[in-house]
């Protein structure tokens, strides 16, 4: 088993289903709580991700070798243009929310970090469980 | 349907090596060799001819251009 590869799979599993859990769970559930709370705990979830992979990597660095081989880049490379199509997609929507009332333009510009920052890890997930990534 | 046909998982089995030992050998993850020989994964130069050195044969013989 190559931890690197797992370390990098829970980390990015934290980020992207971290969003989906907080968006359609936990704030149904605490209304109250603002959303910029919920924000800096999805940050904090990306920040646990990070520092399990450096661990994963100072105790096995002869992993990473092979946890970011020439198919696992690739298959990173894919998930920014994943994710750009993706903000692209949400970009046009949340356009269409704003000159139609529906949400502001600061909403908007917020939330659209959400599908910037989560796409790509969703993307890396899958490639993970498909054997793409690692 | 993919541009490459390989005899890499013939090659391999013929060398006694598992996908794990042929993987450490090129400095690729397990699920690399797999991809790879499942022509799911289209190698670069560069592993095509790690590959051929380490179970000791040709580029060509590993890998060959499907007729599509």
């Amino acid at each position: 088993m190559n931890v690197v590869a797992v370390a990098r799979f829970l980390g990015n599993f934290l980020v992207a289903f971290g969003f989906v859990t907080v968006l359609f769970v936990l704030m149904p559930m605490f209304p109250n709580v603002s959303g910029s709370t919920w924000a800096l705990s999805l940050f904090a979830a990306a920040g646990i991700g990070i520092f399990v992979q450096v661990i994963a990597v100072a105790g096995r660095p002869t992993d990473a070798v092979s946890a970011w081989d020439e198919q696992s880049k690739a298959s990173n490379q894919a998930s920014y243009v994943f994710g750009y199509w993706c903000v692209m997609a949400v970009f046009l929507v949340f356009l269409l929310f704003v000159l139609t009332g529906e949400m502001t333009a600061d909403q908007a510009f917020l939330w659209l970090g959400a599908p910037l920052g989560i796409a790509p890890a969703l993307y890396m997930v899958v490639a993970f469980l498909r054997g793409r990534a690692g | 349907m993919s541009l490459l046909s390989n005899r890499l998982k013939e090659r391999r089995t013929a060398s006694g090596l598992t996908q794990a030992a042929l993987a450490d050998q090129v400095d690729v993850s397990r699920k690399t060799i797999n991809t790879v020989e499942n022509a799911v994964f289209i190698p670069s130069t560069v592993l095509a001819l790690k590959l051929a050195a380490a179970l000791e044969t040709s580029v060509e013989d590993l890998f060959q251009l499907t007729n599509e």
